[in-house]
């Protein structure tokens, strides 16, 4: 087990679009340990859903390359060793809860892969035991997203991959989800990179927050998330926290938010 | 939506039922007595015979009724099922081949666009007088919305679930079976039902045209209107009409059953 679990050397995306190209990612680099959580965030269009689905291999670099655990993100793929959670749970209509956390399973059978939890269990983790045979329309949205994270699950990834999953969710949920999240990662262990546009979710979240910035995509900064795990929402009361989330902050916009008091101001 | 899983099914499904069909069957009832209202005033003209007068034939002759609509059934169905397969078929060549779909779809207007009324003297030439002709000209009039239907259906596919397919390494039979095929089943039962409709309405045009002999529903109603029985006439036409929608009722009672997840109506979004 090699310290260094993911690492994006140099990766360039470019898309052609009408006569011009547009520069998604331009020279990044990254490297991820085993088992850290890394958030990725920065303004739209900075390419960041585009690295994320770089590490996926649903779409390929156009220069550079991507390794996990000493493999090609192809290699990963077709052996069923990344999950992937899309900002949508694009769960399918016609399949129960149950079957659609199968459905990895089912589609991996015959090249002998199995994850380590059942489909039951993994339902069990999410907190959705007693929905197996519900379809997704009769689910709330953030209970549809919980079967999306089981599913990316079933195969028991060693890298997860989430595009902000709780986008289109409310606060309240949102928060829920976040802290169930990070239950469930530290008790699969796995890696995982997480895309957001809240920089109190990447604070929360991440052990490091990747900064990116738009056109081109490249890293402008990498900040470091000194809190203790396991952490709860009472984290985001702590000094530590908002001076992460002041950092982050600062990367994203510059000097523009010298003005920023490093603590909430006190209520009379 | 609701995260309930109580009231799904049960008592709601039944209300809502009784909500989509107690206007059409009232507007039906209506239509009905009026009908007979102006049959026993006197307002119809001698070529219309009201409810009652066709109620009356259908009490005196229903066994004529039966010997002469159980082969045309029987012919629609076979069509039906004839131009389901051809259809569906055609439909997948179009998918697994992209380049030969434009082909597959100019081949299918052009079929479609013959009229049957036209085509049918010479299929009686080609295929006799037989059960050929009417179950062929029935899969003829059912092919072409069933075609559409799977065409459609098989284009349908989420762009995010083909998405997910790919992360999940799955392979091109795994796509179709699993992803695909489900999704297309909106669309295929929105052509099946219309062409169970025109399957049966085929069938009897071949009739008319000599089609299957002298034994028919078509047959029984050019019999009735060459001898000017106006109560048999309005009688073969009423059961021509009752097996049209019958036969529509019948697909859509399948589709109930076999597609029971909520889906956007195709047609409703374009």
């Amino acid at each position: 087990m090699s310290a260094d679990h993911v690492v994006i050397d140099r990766v360039g995306k470019r898309f052609p679009l009408k006569r011009q190209e547009v520069v998604a990612l331009d020279d990044v680099s990254l490297t991820m340990h085993r088992g850290e959580f890394v958030a990725l965030i920065g303004p739209s269009g900075c390419g960041k859903s585009t690295l994320l689905r770089l590490l996926a291999d649903v779409t390929a670099p156009t220069s550079g390359t991507i390794a996990i655990g000493g493999r090609s993100a192809r290699e990963c793929r077709l052996d069923h060793r990344i999950g992937f959670v899309f900002q949508d749970p694009t769960l399918l209509p016609w399949r129960t809860v149950l079957d659609n956390v199968r459905l990895p399973v089912q589609l991996a059978r015959g090249r002998g892969q199995h994850g380590s939890a059942t489909p039951e269990e993994l339902l069990r983790l999410v907190g959705l035991d007693g929905f197996e045979k519900a379809r997704p329309s009769q689910l709330s949205g953030g209970m549809r997203q919980r079967v999306a994270i089981a599913r990316a699950l079933a195969l028991t990834p060693e890298l997860l991959l989430m595009d902000e999953p709780f986008g289109a969710l409310d606060e309240i949920t949102r928060q829920q989800l976040n802290l169930e999240l990070l239950r469930i990662w530290s008790e699969t262990g796995t890696s995982a990179v997480l895309v957001t546009h809240s920089i109190a979710e990447a604070a929360l979240m991440a052990d490091r927050v990747v900064v990116l910035s738009a056109r081109p995509g490249r890293i402008t900064t990498v900040v470091d998330v000194p809190l203790a795990r396991p952490r709860t929402l009472d984290v985001m009361r702590e000094p530590a926290f908002f001076a992460v989330e002041n950092e982050i902050r600062a990367a994203l916009f510059g000097g523009s938010v010298a003005h920023v008091p490093a603590h909430p101001v006190a209520s009379p | 939506m609701s995260a309930s899983l109580v009231a799904v099914g049960g008592p709601n499904r039944i209300a809502g039922a009784a909500r989509r069909w107690v206007p059409a069957v009232a507007l039906l009832v209506a239509l009905v007595a009026l009908w007979e209202w102006a049959a026993r005033h006197g307002h119809l003209p001698v070529s219309v015979a009201g409810p009652g007068a066709i109620r009356a034939e259908l009490v005196r002759k229903h066994e004529t009724l039966w010997y002469h609509t159980a082969p045309t059934i029987s012919a629609a169905l076979k069509g039906y099922v004839l131009a389901t397969g051809a259809a569906f078929a055609l439909a997948l060549v179009a998918v697994l081949a992209p380049r030969a779909a434009g082909s597959v779809y100019a081949g299918a207007v052009l079929v479609s666009s013959i009229p049957l009324i036209a085509l049918t003297p010479v299929l009686v030439l080609w295929l006799d007088r037989g059960d050929a002709v009417r179950t062929a000209v029935a899969a003829l009039a059912g092919f072409f919305p069933i075609l559409v239907g799977c065409l459609q259906g098989f284009r349908a596919t989420d762009a995010k679930a083909e998405e997910l397919f790919l992360h999940l390494a799955a392979r091109p039979w795994q796509r179709f079976l699993r992803l695909r095929l489900p999704s297309s089943l909106p669309y295929a039962f929105a052509g099946l039902k219309a062409a169970a409709a025109s399957a049966v309405l085929g069938a009897i045009i071949a009739e008319w045209s000599g089609g299957g002999g002298t034994r028919g529903l078509g047959q029984m109603m050019t019999n009735a209107l060459f001898g000017f029985n106006v109560a048999q006439t309005w009688l073969t036409i009423a059961t021509a009409a009752v097996l049209a929608v019958g036969s529509y009722a019948v697909v859509a009672v399948i589709e109930r059953a076999v597609v029971r997840w909520d889906h956007a109506e195709p047609g409703a979004e374009s």
